[in-house]
């Protein structure tokens, strides 16, 4: 598939069969990748999870209003029927003590149904490390479909009850694109499910140049570093091409899972803010992310 | 037999309890903040707010307080209690089903053992963690929005602001104390010292 193609494809969306392909690279002692995939590269000092969405595509967002226009009409059947039973019963029910509230009518304002963002979300980590170094960093090494993504936050899903626990960095994040051939190296992330604000004794055990940050706030639950120096790149990775991810803010973004909000961390050159409102300290204007 | 039936019925009744709390479908999402009618200040009521506190109010201003920022209109103090709100409800409980452990799993004790303890769990610790997840998010996002938090005794919080665990709070009702709070953000001199985010 030639390059050409490869980006025409991505304009689309993936297929099923696309997003089989999809996922991390496992760690192998030498590693053979698509000369057309994507794919990011990212550090952590601790095994975690960290979540991005994919911007949809044009494409994909008219998809997404055919399939959501459809689960609307067919809410709305419902509840039709559920309405017309609650008008035929509802002196019956009060008769009987019984306190049945009305149906709420679906609208496109109210309709339950998961956002583009949600369907677009992938994560990385704790499991599946490309890398890791005792007591060092984890390296993850994940193929994705090209586009524009958005840093989401450190959110673990329970596949047998679906519970969502972790926290998004909702009202302020950071994105950067990945083109198909490329590596785009994200830096380094640092993620904790926990704050001062949650658990007080964490200045106790926080490093002593961080106390104060973490006690005002300015030091959050995220701290994301872009590719330095000091971070290296793996031997089995230098026939590759590989690209430091160019950042720019984005946000805010909605709650989608119920879990804690908290923002990214200031970065230097890249995210500042005035109160709530991002600065954009990077060359590029900030992104608005939300669907 | 009968005990059997007796006991499956107990059985299906705590399941339905639990239901609402364990595996509640995903709910409608809030109206945007900005759709909303902004009432008339001057019609809107406040408890004192500078009434002194004790100690053993002081012990729990984590929970019982009001926001405060200077120089913020009630319209602009209004929107951010609104989003701050949004992004506070309908939370996930952090407790999920949770299985009864090998041998016992999908036997009929197991089953029962799972139903009864997860309500449990669910009634005691689930609505607690909502709403202490709740206070949580509201606290950092009025934080990053600049406004100090100041304590308050528990009966004057109560006449203005609510909790909300596993049940939510009715979407008027809701208005009218976000409302009462927005005012204390912006029109009340505030009273006692700034206390931390």
């Amino acid at each position: 598939m030639s390059m050409l193609l490869a980006m025409a494809l991505a304009m689309a969306g993936p297929t099923k069969a696309d997003l089989k392909q999809l996922g991390p690279v496992k760690d192998t002692p030498t590693v053979q990748l698509d000369p057309n995939g994507a794919y990011i590269l990212l550090r952590s000092p601790a095994p975690v999870p960290i979540n991005l969405f994919r911007i949809a595509t044009p494409d994909e967002v008219e998809d997404y209003k055919v399939r959501r226009a459809e689960a609307l009409a067919k809410a709305h059947k419902r509840w039709t029927s559920s309405h017309a039973d609650w008008v035929k019963n509802k002196d019956t029910y009060r008769a009987q003590g019984m306190n049945v509230d009305e149906p709420v009518e679906p609208t496109e304002a109210n309709l339950a149904f998961p956002a583009l963002d949600e369907e677009n979300l992938i994560g990385f980590g704790p499991l599946f490390r490309f890398a890791k170094e005792k007591g060092g960093n984890s390296t993850y090494l994940q193929r994705v479909w090209p586009g524009r993504y958005v840093v989401y936050g450190s959110i673990l899903v329970n596949a047998s009850n679906g519970v969502a626990t972790g926290f998004c960095v909702c009202m302020g994040t950071i994105a950067f694109d990945v083109k198909a051939g490329e590596i785009v190296d994200a830096g380094a992330v640092k993620a904790s499910v926990n704050d001062p604000l949650i658990y007080p004794r964490l200045l106790d055990k926080a490093e002593p140049g961080d106390v104060e940050g973490l006690r005002s706030g300015a030091i959050t639950m995220m701290r994301w570093s872009p590719k330095d120096g000091s971070m290296a790149i793996d031997p089995r990775l230098s026939s590759y091409k590989v690209t430091p991810a160019q950042f720019r803010p984005a946000g805010p973004v909605p709650n989608y899972f119920g879990v804690q909000v908290d923002r990214m961390t200031a970065i230097p050159g890249i995210l500042g803010y005035d109160r709530d409102k991002l600065v954009d300290l990077s060359a590029t204007p900030a992104l608005n992310a939300a669907h | 037999m009968y005990r059997i039936d007796r006991l499956a019925a107990v059985l299906a009744a705590v399941a339905v309890c639990a239901q609402p709390a364990l595996a509640a479908p995903p709910p409608p999402p809030p109206p945007p903040p900005s759709s909303l009618p902004v009432p008339d200040p001057g019609k809107v009521e406040l408890p004192n707010l500078s009434a002194p506190t004790t100690a053993e109010d002081a012990a729990d201003f984590d929970k019982y307080f009001y926001f405060h920022r200077a120089g913020t209109s009630f319209e602009q103090a209004l929107t951010d209690i609104r989003e701050c709100d949004a992004l506070a409800r309908g939370l996930a409980s952090p407790f999920g089903w949770q299985s009864a452990p090998y041998p016992y799993t999908n036997t009929l004790a197991g089953v029962g053992g799972e139903l009864i303890a997860n309500a449990l769990i669910s009634a005691i610790f689930g609505s607690a963690e909502l709403r202490k997840a709740r206070r949580t998010n509201i606290r950092r996002c009025m934080n990053y929005k600049g406004y100090d938090r100041y304590g308050l005794n528990k009966d004057v919080w109560q006449q203005f602001n609510f909790e909300e665990g596993f049940s939510e709070m009715k979407e008027d009702k809701r208005q009218q104390l976000l409302a009462k709070q927005a005012k204390a953000a912006s029109l009340v001199a505030p009273a006692g010292k700034v206390l931390g985010r």
